[in-house]
């Protein structure tokens, strides 16, 4: 029997066997959120940067997240250190609830690799896409960059 | 969304041609008496 040996390597999934996709098939940071089931947890990172954010006192937008997620965890991590020529203070959360996430921390908790907890008002489900927002207040920033990780669930 | 109410009652909008979107405060929520009375406390 004549036999195509391009043919014979193009297998259908169904004719695969168990684990036969492992880490050595898979191009690094391939799997992303909507590949993953709705029970699994996805995360999302949203970046406050003052080089391009800006520093005025004022609640920034920093993306958003998706309709009817739970969100149940995550942290922020603090990249370059928050600086200020007055008493400023951020907060990290969304629009309408503005401390979700992080309440109002002054400057001088915003240092070099600080990590807080972003678990101020969590549990949350959002109703509707919810912008995530980082809010300064009191004074003005002259410099920083804070990356906050949100972890979440797809609900019903 | 160009304007909301935060969750404490501060009022923000959305500054014009903001990029990123970015809110400004224009109105803060009057503080609530700091004086709370103790639940069960004696009259």
């Amino acid at each position: 029997m004549p036999q195509n040996r391009k043919i014979q390597n193009f297998v259908e999934n169904k004719f695969m066997a168990d684990d036969a996709v492992g880490a050595a098939e898979l191009v690094d940071d391939a799997v992303g959120n909507a590949a993953l089931g709705a029970s699994q947890p996805k995360n999302v990172k949203f970046t406050y940067a003052f080089s391009s954010d800006g520093g005025a006192v004022s609640s920034i937008t920093l993306g958003t997240l998706p309709d009817k997620a739970i969100v149940t965890g995550g942290h922020a991590e603090v990249e370059a250190a928050v600086t200020s020529s007055g008493s400023a203070t951020v907060a990290l959360g969304l629009v309408a609830n503005t401390d979700a996430f992080v309440a109002a921390t002054a400057k001088g908790s915003l240092t070099l690799n600080t990590v807080l907890a972003t678990s101020n008002d969590l549990p949350l489900k959002m109703s509707g896409d919810t912008p995530v927002i980082a809010t300064i207040a009191t004074g003005a920033l002259t410099a920083g960059k804070i990356n906050l990780f949100v972890e979440y669930y797809e609900g019903a | 969304m160009d304007e909301w109410t935060d969750k404490n009652g501060d009022l923000y909008r959305l500054i014009p041609d903001s990029n990123p979107r970015a809110y400004e405060l224009v109105k803060k929520a009057k503080k609530a008496s700091s004086r709370k009375k103790k639940a069960g406390a004696d009259e």
